[in-house]
């Protein structure tokens, strides 16, 4: 099972997680801390590697940040799918977050 | 699909009434495609490999799901598709462990769109929750809002408790196939004996959306 899946609501500037219920909220404590400016050392672990993420903005110009590599527009969907460091992922919000409606982690899907 | 569950889902009465799928397209996403299989004959209009892995069927869910919606009966009449005059269209989207990436499974659909079909099954879920707002939900959202094409998604195979259904089961404009039948049935074994086995089958005991 993957970790969490997080949100970012532009309306009051949180990270939402939608998790699996045996994930602990840890996470959810450590990304709160994160959006207040101060990278907590429980978030670290969890930014290891690049990761596949889901970003909705307002600006595309967001997604020419050289932090980010984009990989796919889905302009009907207003989705874009960018790889970055989760690390940086959430600097992007902090410092462009007016300007970003949605972000979410990849999600592996499996047959059932 | 045995005819004794046709029956007991009401499907029996859908025949009786002609509607059997003819002229109806369904598109199919998941694990492959047995092209030989009697039952698919002359059933599949179109193919397509997102995966790189080739469009044979290494899991046999999705070559068992085909059938289950469209088989032809070939060997017994009695174990036809629900809609059994429908033609498929199969887009194959996982790898072989049967795990699939959601910008696959939006391409995927996005090109079962572009083949005409009129509805989609997806019995492929995430391996955990969302809120309906997932890309591959809103995919499901768009297809069905804006282009009229009916998704039928699984709900999983963790509930029924709270937080069991994953993406895109929850998407909003989605019908989700949830619980689990036990049925009872006695099979006849080749030696003449006969024998209870317990099966359990999805059914649309509720619908979402």
């Amino acid at each position: 099972m993957p970790d969490c899946i997080y949100r970012f609501s532009a309306a009051d500037k949180s990270i939402c997680l939608i998790e699996p219920p045996h994930v602990g909220p840890c996470l959810v404590k450590a990304c709160c801390v994160a959006l207040s400016h101060d990278l907590s050392p429980q978030f670290k672990p969890a930014m290891r590697g690049k990761l596949k993420f889901w970003v909705q903005t307002k600006d595309p110009k967001v997604l020419q940040d050289s932090r980010l590599q984009l990989l796919k527009n889905y302009p009907h969907l207003g989705l874009a799918e960018v790889c970055a460091l989760e690390e940086d992922i959430v600097k992007i919000i902090l410092e462009k977050g007016a300007e970003i409606l949605h972000v979410s982690k990849a999600i592996p899907f499996h047959t059932l | 699909m045995t005819h004794g569950i046709c029956r007991r889902l009401g499907v029996t009465r859908l025949w009786a009434q002609s509607l059997t799928g003819k002229g109806i397209r369904v598109g199919i996403v998941g694990t492959g495609i047995d092209l030989s299989h009697p039952d698919l004959e002359g059933k599949i209009v179109a193919t397509r490999d997102f995966s790189t892995r080739g469009i044979t069927d290494y899991i046999g869910h999705e070559t068992a799901v085909a059938s289950i919606i469209a088989g032809r009966g070939a060997k017994n009449w009695r174990l036809r598709g629900i809609a059994y005059d429908a033609e498929v269209v199969f887009a194959k989207v996982t790898q072989d462990d049967g795990s699939a990436e959601e910008d696959v499974l939006i391409d995927a659909l996005e090109w079962l769109a572009s083949q005409r079909v009129h509805v989609i099954n997806f019995s492929i879920t995430s391996d955990c929750v969302t809120d309906g707002r997932d890309p591959v939900s809103r995919e499901v959202n768009y297809l069905v809002e804006k282009k009229g094409i009916g998704v039928v998604c699984a709900a999983g195979n963790y509930g029924p408790v709270h937080y069991s259904i994953g993406s895109p089961g929850a998407a909003e404009q989605a019908p989700t196939l949830l619980g689990l039948l036990k049925v009872r049935r006695r099979l006849r074994l080749e030696d003449g004996r006969l024998n209870s086995e317990e099966q359990s089958l999805s059914y649309p005991a509720r619908i979402q959306g």
